[in-house]
């Protein structure tokens, strides 16, 4: 239910960036969530819909997701690793920190500009 | 664009790339209650569960337990009404309560509007019940220095493999309602298991609010962590 309250901060984050750029269209959005992220790809998928239908600089907005596993790091071995059950460090099995997969991030944005050179 | 014909004569796509936290907003606004929650010495706990898993009835035997050892405030995040803000009031301990007017979280502004209307009552354990919903909270930093998730037993021991994102971030687990356990398919071993495959530093703490069996655990894992 929160993709909704996602979809908007997304928004406003990048339609600030868009004014700093003099950006005329967002082509395209790239996010990047964690496996633990809690974020339904669909319900974002559906939330960014019907947020574009509002937005005129979102019209032609194409929206790529992609997945981050999750990762874990021991303090001890000073390592990151992937558990492929339980999150313990496969060097000296003390359990680990989580340290990715958390992510709600907006990795890239594609926007339409001024070209100066013309 | 093109003042003739809207085409793209004259622009050109430029990529950024950002690896910016789409709630950095309210991250920023958390990292500042944290500061503020600091400065005035002041230990946040954030309370996420479901509906009805027994976060108020908690508060209110933790209240009973704690009062004349630590002053407290209560923040509470709830859809609608003020109904659990008078439970808690009814206890004398300051309360404010969020009406988030439908939404399914708290988020770090409305903690730090609330908090400022606790500017005058003095004390140092700040409880926020957030809104009842496993899911949503998990997403949104409050500036808590403790995030404490709570099944109850009528609720099933597979809540954290159903769950993961709620126990990812959290620090402690709290098992409520064991005074249920006998009426109740509950394995109090499965549920805790499944969550330290998740997050094994998780403290995990079975307790029933009614019975009174955990709440000393419970409140000395809150005492130490007043006294720092």
């Amino acid at each position: 239910m929160h993709e909704a309250s996602l979809v908007m901060a997304l928004g406003e984050e990048i339609a600030r960036l868009a004014q700093e750029q003099g950006a005329k269209k967002v082509l395209r959005v790239v996010v990047s969530f964690g496996e633990w992220s809690g974020i339904e790809k669909e319900a974002f998928c559906f939330a960014f819909e019907a947020f574009k239908k509002d937005s005129p600089l979102f019209e032609e907005t194409k929206l790529e997701i992609e997945l981050i596993p999750a990762i874990y790091f021991c303090p001890l071995c000073q390592q990151d690793f992937t558990p492929k059950e339980a999150p313990l460090c496969p060097r000296c099995k003390l359990p680990g920190l989580p340290s990715k997969g958390g992510e709600l991030e907006i990795k890239k944005v594609e926007f339409l500009v001024e070209d100066q050179g013309v | 664009m093109c003042e003739h014909c809207g085409c793209e004569a004259g622009l050109k796509r430029k990529e950024i790339t950002l690896e910016k936290n789409i709630l950095e907003q309210n991250e920023r606004l958390a990292l500042k209650n944290r500061k503020h929650f600091d400065q005035k010495g002041i230990v946040a706990i954030n309370l996420i569960s479901a509906p009805g898993s027994g976060k108020t009835s908690l508060l209110e035997a933790t209240i009973a337990q704690l009062r004349d050892e630590i002053p407290l405030a209560v923040i509470e995040g709830d859809p609608e009404t003020e109904r659990d803000a008078e439970r808690i009031r009814r206890q004398g301990v300051p309360v404010v309560q969020v009406t988030t007017g439908g939404a399914c979280h708290l988020d770090a502004a409305q903690v730090h509007r609330a908090f400022h209307q606790l500017e005058r009552e003095k004390f140092k354990l700040l409880f926020i019940e957030n809104v009842g919903n496993l899911l949503c909270p998990s997403a949104f930093n409050l500036g808590e220095h403790l995030r404490v998730v709570l099944v109850s037993v009528p609720e099933g021991s597979d809540k954290p493999a159903k769950y993961p994102a709620a126990f990812y971030k959290a620090n402690v687990f709290l098992i409520s309602k064991t005074d249920l356990l006998p009426y109740f398919d509950f394995d109090l071993e499965e549920a805790k298991s499944l969550a330290l495959k998740i997050n094994p530093r998780l403290r995990v703490i079975a307790l029933s609010a009614k019975s009174g069996q955990g709440l000393e655990e419970w409140c000395q894992l809150l005492k130490d962590l007043v006294s720092g």
